[in-house]
């Protein structure tokens, strides 16, 4: 076994001093090669963050543009309905309830009456005098029982 | 940078070993192109390998194996390579062996011996290392290594034809 051994490794020397051809490899241009590489992943992390950039910029300048002066949802009539209060009771289903009930608008937001009509009231209340204006109809207000509801 | 002088100089001393363990599978031309690629890789790497000359060897064989997969069928293409007349090593008149002996003795074993053989004398690696670039167990590699080494000493201890004139 050892002189097995002993033979081998005699061997193995004598195949060491055997020296394989050279190589025509050039660690220079690797080395290059390798900078050039890396510089150039690096040059397209930041192109592409250059990108990201300019698109948000691009959208955060749009933005404002797109929407300005023009309403984002179709505008409701609230004229004439308005939420008056919430309502709670004591039922586990209904906890809140809103109400949304006619009311008489202040003058102010009320629409301007033709000048006809305003001829036309003068002309009555200067021949029938007050009375003959029509009474005014306003809703009359329900007590709410919330034990009811 | 000195990191890289350091690498640079670890695996400038085994280029020519390099070389000839990817001669393993590719001709003499494609077997530098692999090896200087394999460098560049080397040398892009941002933390660098703990065995640089072992992940050489490694990254040497799977970038051959690769380059066999997109040109041809690989054991033909081993087999071929095998066969062919480029020398493996510098004619030295210096040697007890022969260079082309040894070729020969050395084509004549089985692929994975033969490199086994090429990583160990040439690529003055430990088992252990081998046994990682060859993906086997350390004592299959030490199994095939011995018996490689007998096939060798028979084949180059071959007495030689006699030529008839």
């Amino acid at each position: 076994m050892q002189e097995n051994d002993a033979v081998n490794r005699e061997l193995e020397d004598a195949l060491r001093n055997l020296s394989p051809k050279t190589a025509k490899v050039d660690p220079i241009a690797a080395a290059f090669a390798a900078g050039q590489r890396s510089t150039l992943r690096k040059l397209r992390v930041w192109h592409s963050a250059v990108a990201a950039m300019l698109l948000v910029n691009l959208g955060l300048w749009c933005w404002p543009s797109l929407h300005n002066g023009v309403p984002l949802v179709p505008a409701l009539d609230t004229s004439r309905n308005r939420t008056i209060g919430v309502l709670s009771g004591p039922s586990p289903l209904m906890t809140s309830t809103s109400l949304s009930v006619p009311v008489m608008l202040p003058d102010s937001e009320r629409p301007p009456l033709s000048d006809q009509s305003l001829a036309a009231l003068e002309r009555t209340v200067l021949e029938r005098g007050v009375d003959a204006l029509p009474v005014a109809h306003v809703p009359t207000q329900r007590p709410v029982n919330l034990d009811k509801l | 940078m000195g990191e890289h002088d350091r690498l640079a100089q670890l695996v400038m001393q085994r280029l020519a070993a390099l070389t000839l363990f990817a001669r393993q599978w590719l001709d003499a031309a494609s077997a530098e192109d692999v090896v200087q690629e394999t460098l560049t890789t080397l040398l892009m790497q941002r933390k660098s390998p703990d065995d640089p000359v072992a992940w050489m060897f490694r990254a040497v064989r799977n970038a051959a194996i690769d380059h066999c997969r997109t040109s041809a069928n690989r054991r033909r293409r081993e087999q071929s390579v095998a066969e062919a007349r480029g020398e493996w090593f510098e004619p030295r008149i210096d040697v007890a062996i022969d260079a082309r002996s040894a070729e020969q003795a050395l084509k004549q074993l089985d692929p994975t011996d033969r490199q086994i053989i090429v990583l160990r004398i040439w690529g003055d690696l430990g088992l252990a290392a081998i046994a990682r670039i060859m993906e086997m167990g350390t004592t299959t590699v030490h199994e095939r290594y011995s018996a490689a080494l007998e096939k060798l000493r028979t084949a180059l201890e071959k007495p030689c034809r006699k030529t008839t004139p």
